[in-house]
């Protein structure tokens, strides 16, 4: 008699996870690989600090009383120079502490980053989803949807949540989150028209996934990659772009803010006293360019089809 | 022919696009409540209150106010400004003009620093010239715009003064009349050279600072597309030839590569309108912008929706046109409608 092999007790694959396991090793690979550019590694260093600085700086500077948000004021130390005793990087008009404006301004800034990329990944990424699969007449719906909120320029939405709602930096995350989401809807929409035509999808259908388990393990992932470039590079564009309506003045006076810090500081140029502006700048260019920089090398490593830049 | 269509397609939704943003403005307008707070006073009783809503057509529906409203701004009656405290009409046009002179210089200067460093990259991709100009890139759209126009402006007018705050000098100003209310036009129209390098010493600074991030954005898809069109056969065969490589790129590549270029230069026009809020805010400049931003900060309703209304159209008309150009640079976005 032949003898037979002894029959399969476990399945083929790995188990459960298998799949997000290689996944997830596949993905670590590939950062890796990005680290290997400089100028992704440069991005990636200062991104870590500022982030590092935004979450300990209770620990670096001693917070404000009642609202650590407003940077300390010292009326006897008004526009001090750097190097004062008590206030290492001078003062602003107002007497607020610039050292500590820019330590807590990283933490606004974090706030207001975190707040409008989570909103704003999780609202386009669920229309973009739902129209992308289901097509059809949602699918033209949804993009006209999109497309309105796309042709809206965004300072002039800011202007006008500012006039009618009252200039506050509470404001600012509202109007830079209402007009962030459509560039994910568009992304994941895009991706997911793309990838139902992958015969992996027809295999999964005719072995009976119901949709929502297509979506889940098989669309869904591969639709991530270019919306976690874009959600980095918005990382970055969404903080300079409160900066810059800080500085117009629609936040509130004396906030921990780097784009207040600079509006504060912009009176007393003419004056020589470069410090205060300066120095909140800098802060702004810092985070942007750190951002930049890591979601550019981002998607040279996760979206090949740019390589031939 | 698909292209006329497309176009005239354009065209005719154009007046739906007009009504949308119009009713969006008023009904930004009537948000916070009805204007009649700003007439009311103290000691007023309610049926003095209700003939003073009546006056005003404030007792109507809300769409019959919208088309009242509409018929007023149609007539050039736009509210009054308590900025400038005047009508909006008689100050828009001169804070308008003043605005559009700076985004035109700008968006000259953009285009043409833009297209010439993006071939000047492109065409000597992965050199040390195409690194610096990289770098550049990337730290022009990182760079904050207001923190920047500061910078220029410790520069030029603190530590090498040589550059003027606001529009123009007085004195030179008010030697010749301003028809078109462009003042390097008026100072030409005029034939006063003095007052022409006098609007242009006080252009230079603002308008190159505002065309810096459009530059970049410009600069970055020129390179790219450049790069791009070098790989295709005809830059051999034009190379076999015998064609200078200068003249290649020149006559044949950048030709080809200013095509989606096109497209970014509709982008780089929105981001130096909304770019004027910041510029005209640090060099003085009395624009729109600024006008509508210190109304902002002092609830002046009237002369933000005015603003709303101007830029919102400028910025409908000036994407409407560059769609049409790219529909006759390239058909496939017309099949594709």
């Amino acid at each position: 008699m032949v003898e037979l092999a002894p029959p399969l007790r476990e399945p083929l694959g790995g188990g459960r996870y298998e799949g997000a396991r290689t996944r997830a090793k596949r993905t670590a690979g590939l950062l890796l690989t990005a680290m290997r550019s400089a100028t992704t590694l440069a991005g990636f260093t200062i991104v870590t600090l500022l982030i590092g600085m935004a979450l300990f700086a209770p620990l670096l500077i001693e917070p404000n009383t009642p609202d650590p948000y407003q940077m300390p004021r010292d009326w006897t130390a008004i526009n001090e120079p750097p190097g004062t005793p008590g206030h290492i990087l001078g003062t602003t008009p107002e007497g607020g502490d610039v050292l500590y404006g820019m330590v807590w301004g990283a933490r606004t800034s974090l706030r207001l980053a975190l707040i409008v990329v989570s909103v704003t990944v999780v609202v386009g990424v669920a229309i973009g989803s739902i129209a992308g699969f289901l097509g059809g007449k949602w699918d033209e719906v949804m993009m006209r949807f999109v497309d309105i909120f796309l042709a809206i320029p965004e300072m002039i939405l800011a202007l006008a949540i500012a006039a009618v709602l009252g200039p506050s930096f509470r404001n600012i995350i509202l109007a830079i989150a209402l007009l962030g989401w459509p560039k994910y809807a568009r992304i994941v929409r895009g991706q997911i028209i793309h990838l139902k035509q992958n015969e992996y999808v027809d295999a999964a259908t005719v072995m009976g996934d119901s949709r929502w388990r297509i979506y889940r393990k098989d669309i869904l992932p591969n639709a991530l990659t270019p919306v976690v470039v874009q959600a980095t590079l918005a990382a970055g564009q969404v903080v300079l772009f409160g900066a810059t309506l800080s500085f117009i003045g629609l936040a509130e006076a004396g906030l921990a803010e780097w784009g207040n810090l600079v509006s504060e500081g912009q009176s007393g140029i003419i004056a020589g006293r470069w410090w205060v502006a300066t120095f909140g700048g800098a802060m702004v260019f810092l985070w942007s360019l750190g951002f930049n920089l890591l979601g550019d090398g981002l998607r040279d490593v996760l979206d090949p089809r740019t390589e031939g830049r | 022919m698909q292209v006329r269509e497309y176009v005239i397609r354009r065209l005719l939704k154009l007046p739906l696009v007009l009504i949308a943003i119009t009713a969006l403005v008023f009904g930004l307008s009537r948000v916070g409540g009805s204007p009649i707070g700003i007439y009311l006073e103290h000691e007023m009783s309610p049926s003095e209150m209700a003939a003073l809503a009546e006056r005003y057509g404030l007792d109507k529906s809300l769409p019959e106010q919208y088309v009242a409203w509409l018929a007023g701004v149609l007539r050039g009656d736009l509210g009054w400004s308590g900025v400038s405290v005047a009508p909006v009409s008689e100050v828009l046009p001169a804070r308008f003009v003043a605005t559009m002179e700076l985004a035109i210089v700008a968006g000259i200067i953009t285009i043409v620093m833009g297209i010439g460093l993006g071939t000047f990259a492109g065409a000597r991709r992965n050199r040390l010239a195409d690194h610096i100009t990289r770098v550049f890139t990337i730290s022009g759209a990182s760079l904050p715009l207001f923190w920047f126009a500061l910078l220029m402006v410790i520069l030029f007018y603190l530590v090498i003064p040589i550059a003027p705050l606001g529009r123009f000098d007085p004195n030179i100003y008010s030697q010749i009349a301003h028809p078109t209310g462009f003042y390097t036009i008026d100072a030409l129209l005029a034939g006063n050279i003095g007052a022409f390098f006098d609007a242009l010493r006080h252009l230079a600074l603002p308008a190159f600072v505002m065309g810096i991030e459009g530059t970049a954005v410009i600069a970055r898809m020129m390179r790219s597309s450049l790069v791009e069109e070098m790989e295709e056969d005809y830059v051999d065969a034009a190379r076999a030839k015998g064609l200078p490589e200068r003249l290649v790129i020149k006559r044949h590549a950048r030709r080809n590569a200013l095509v989606p270029t096109v497209t970014v230069i509709g982008l780089g026009w929105g981001l130096l309108l909304q770019g004027t809020v910041v510029i005209e805010t640090v060099f003085r400049w009395p624009g729109m912008g600024r006008w509508a931003t210190t109304a902002v900060l002092r609830g002046d309703r009237a002369t933000i929706m005015a603003f709303i209304l101007v830029a919102g159209v400028i910025f409908l008309v000036v994407n409407l046109i560059v769609d049409i150009i790219y529909a006759y640079l390239d058909r496939r976005v017309v099949l594709g409608e």
